[in-house]
């Protein structure tokens, strides 16, 4: 029983064991490619999508319910699926992504968006803001502290999706590493790939938050009306 | 006193205006003009239907049926002849004094150093200097509205459209503020109308006061309070007509108070 759960120390040297002898990289270079295409393809079309359905009450009846149910659907049972008609390779791995990452981006914008305080929109308009500076000058900046949120649980999702993707779909990379170890039952190895994924994700999201208050210094601080 | 504004230049007039949201009636039948130069107050308790109007007339709120021009022109939407000042001033939070108060101009497409040199000069002319990097969670309700009073001088428009604009701002800095748009209304030659609740507001600032009543909504009563708009502006509020008009007003309005 204990023997499947190492000490942290057993777990760190296994976990530089792996980063020394270079599977760590070899691993990630797998990894990586459905997470990073999963997590930008979400990004972008989440954040558009989310942008539509939150300023048009017509792509809202249409698409809203579409990721309600890719937020909901039990993901695992579905990935045979997606291999049947995808087969076992990146495109299917880069679907589990998606599906994990984009609902809640999409969701969070569309509110966000929906959220805009009237009166900036309005004063938009008096000053004579076209159609396209509003959104950009005003509601995007507006919704951008609670699209970021959704970025953050949509990338984190998107990790989540990454290894499932590996462990259910085809054991490469990290995903390997995890079910390789446990088959062999090393298991500090094993803790040590589930480890270094989550590293990896805490760096990742902290790389986003400074990206946002870079990007929008002062939002954070609420409106003023308020 | 006078009733007698037909031979006054209107900058803004409304004609047989109709506005409903739903069943519900906002306007009927409203008539209303607005002497150029001249500070009109909308005054009327709420449901009235006063920033209805005052939406309609900035181009936010198409109106039912009437009519209503600005300069002779037809009113179709927000146009550069007027600016608008928010009761919830409307400012950018992630925005600095600087960029609020060159926003209406930056939606014009003035450029950076030009539009920057524009609200630079208002944002002193309202007592702002030194906050130009300030962002508006750091400033007082009284500096913000100022930020928001400084977006709509810098557009350089002929009409002023303030939606209860000291309403969200504490009594004593109200007080200034009443003092300070006096003194605007007499160096800007601009067009004001000012929507307020407030009775001695109303009565302070105003050259006309047009009492507007629900149920229907329609101006029931136009008031010029002519007597002392020569006064120096602290003496207004212990002039006898002043005081004559306030309580008359009260005395109007307070049936459809509940």
């Amino acid at each position: 029983m204990s023997y499947s759960f190492p000490t942290f120390v057993e777990t760190i040297t296994a976990f530089w064991v792996l980063l020394l002898d270079g599977t760590m990289f070899v691993a990630y270079g797998e990894t990586l490619k459905p997470l990073v295409v999963g997590v930008l393809i979400s990004a972008f079309l989440g954040i558009g999508i989310g942008l539509t359905i939150g300023l048009s009450k017509k792509f809202d009846w249409l698409l809203s319910p579409v990721f309600v149910v890719m937020q909901t659907a039990p993901l695992a049972a579905l990935i045979p699926l997606l291999v049947m008609i995808y087969g076992i390779g990146l495109t299917s791995k880069v679907f589990v992504v998606c599906i994990m990452a984009m609902p809640v981006i999409v969701l969070n914008t569309s509110g966000a968006v929906r959220n805009t305080p009237a009166s900036i929109i309005e004063m938009g308009q008096a000053f004579l803001g076209t159609k396209r500076d509003i959104i950009l000058k005003i509601i995007l900046p507006a919704a951008s502290p609670i699209i970021f949120a959704g970025l953050r649980l949509g990338v984190s999702a998107g990790f989540i999706g990454a290894i499932l993707a590996e462990l259910k779909i085809t054991p490469t990379g990290v995903g390997d590493i995890i079910s390789y170890s446990r088959s062999i039952a090393d298991y500090p190895s094993m803790y040590a790939a589930i480890m270094s994924i989550i590293l990896l994700a805490v760096i990742f999201l902290n790389v986003l938050e400074r990206i946002e208050n870079f990007l929008f210094k002062g939002t954070r601080q609420g409106y003023a009306s308020e | 006193m006078s009733n007698n504004t037909n031979d006054i230049d209107n900058a803004v007039t409304v004609s047989n205006v109709y506005k409903n949201y739903g069943d519900v009636e906002a306007l009927r039948d409203l008539s209303l003009d607005f002497p150029r130069g001249q500070l009109t107050s909308l005054l009327g308790p709420s449901g009235c239907g006063k920033t209805t109007l005052l939406k309609i007339i900035a181009g936010l709120l198409p109106a039912d049926s009437g009519e209503i021009t600005v300069n002779s022109q037809p009113v179709t939407g927000p146009g550069p002849d007027r600016a608008f000042v928010f009761q919830d001033f409307a400012l950018l939070p992630w925005a600095t004094v600087m960029r609020n108060v060159a926003f209406g101009l930056e939606l014009r497409g003035v450029n950076q150093s030009e539009r920057e040199a524009i609200a630079e000069k208002y944002i002193g002319d309202v007592g702002l200097k030194g906050f130009e990097n300030s962002y508006p969670h750091e400033l007082s309700g009284g500096m913000r509205q100022r930020v928001g009073l400084a977006r709509a001088l810098s557009v350089d428009a002929q009409v002023l459209l303030m939606d209860e604009p000291f309403s969200a701002v504490d009594e004593q800095t109200r007080r200034k503020f009443q003092e300070d748009l006096l003194n605007l209304v007499k160096n800007e030659n601009k067009t004001f109308i000012f929507v307020t609740h407030s009775i001695e507001e109303a009565v302070y600032v105003s050259d006309q006061v047009a009492i507007l009543l629900p149920r229907p909504s329609r101006v029931s009563e136009i008031i010029r309070p002519e007597g002392f708009r020569h006064k120096d502006a602290t003496s207004i509020r212990r002039d006898s007509e002043y005081l004559d008009i306030v309580d008359r007003i009260w005395a109007s309005l307070r049936t459809y108070v509940e």
